[in-house]
């Protein structure tokens, strides 16, 4: 399984400050690519909002919470989509990604206890 | 000092009227801003719409169906010769509405910044362990990034037990603070305070997060809590 930024194991959480270009990819998900794709976007508008996600991957990983929480309103918009035959392979992998986010959180937080 | 209330709503504007008309040194107009005005005053109960249009006859309230960034609109505006507008419509301004007064267009926004930009920003004040409260300060053209601050309060929450009852509460203060913050350009020497850089901009927060920002409220609520 791949990481959220593509790697084979993500890097620990809250360790990297996310960049201006992230700040920026960010704006970009939530004030157009997301709100487009959940208003019954087609395959073009989920594979944008995907990509631009996976450039967020490692901005999600950490402390500033709005990054993972970026991904977090994908999967909440993509949960209830009837998932069309085109989009699988790409959706597989968000979700994959999206749980590897999760998991590097939560081994964190587990650290943290 | 001349403010005009840029209001979506009668009921706003009626309500800028009620808790401002006794400032000393405002002289306050109302603007409704809105397409269904006239609805609007049909809606509004007899109790209201005397008043309303009592208002209207002297001068003091006035409706447009045009947008703010209209030219008609803008000539309205700049015929007031205003220092202040109070902002409480849905919109964001262009540089010729924010040019039509002589100090700018002031916002009361829910959420303290420099830090908090942007939507969502109480539950994420929540969120990060941060006071939440109010700052009243002039827009520019972006999301909350004008650079003068005029007045900021932090609100305490621990009353209320969910979301949504918190923010209705720190939007209800709005007027209240708009009076502080004319107050404050009042006083001989004030200076606004400037809306740093270290602030980020906030988006809509998810459904996740947003249940831990209310089980956050829940759990530091007063035994007096509030629905």
């Amino acid at each position: 399984m791949s990481g959220p930024g593509g790697s084979t194991v993500p890097p620990p959480a809250g360790l990297a400050v996310p960049s201006d270009d992230a700040e920026e990819t960010l704006r970009l998900v939530m004030v157009r690519l997301w709100p487009r794709a959940r208003s019954g976007g087609g395959r073009e508008d989920w594979l944008a909002l995907f990509d631009a996600l996976r450039r967020l991957g490692a901005a999600a990983l950490t402390d500033d919470r709005r990054f993972l929480d970026a991904w977090n309103n994908a999967f909440e918009a993509f949960a209830p989509v009837d998932c069309p035959e085109a989009l699988r392979a790409h959706a597989a992998r968000f979700l994959e990604a999206y749980a590897a986010l999760i998991r590097a959180h939560l081994a964190r937080l587990e650290g943290r206890a | 000092m001349k403010a005009v209330a840029l209001c979506a709503h009668l009921d706003k504007a009626l309500e800028f009227r009620r808790r401002l008309a006794a400032e000393p040194g405002v002289e306050l107009r109302l603007l409704v801003c809105s397409r269904r005005w006239p609805r609007q005053l049909l809606k509004i109960g007899a109790g209201r719409l005397l008043p309303a249009l009592r208002l209207w006859r002297r001068g003091t309230l006035a409706f447009t169906r045009h947008g703010l960034d209209d030219r008609r609109t803008l000539r309205r505006l700049r015929a007031h010769d205003a220092d202040v507008g109070l902002h409480a419509t849905d919109v964001i301004y262009r540089s010729d509405t924010l040019a039509a007064f002589r100090l700018g267009i002031l916002n009361a926004h829910i959420g303290l910044l420099p830090r908090y930009r942007g939507r969502s920003v109480m539950e994420w004040s929540l969120l990060e362990g941060d006071p939440a409260g109010v700052t009243v300060f002039f827009m520019d053209e972006g999301i909350d990034t004008g650079p003068r601050i005029v007045t900021r309060r932090e609100v305490d929450l621990s009353r209320f037990r969910n979301v949504e009852a918190a923010k209705g509460h720190l939007f209800s203060l709005d007027v209240e603070m708009y009076a502080e913050a004319l107050a404050r350009l009042r006083e001989p020497g004030f200076s606004p305070s400037p809306n740093g850089p270290g602030g980020r901009r906030h988006y809509d927060m998810s459904r996740l997060f947003a249940g831990v920002a209310s089980r956050i409220l829940g759990c530091d609520a007063s035994p007096e809590r509030l629905d």
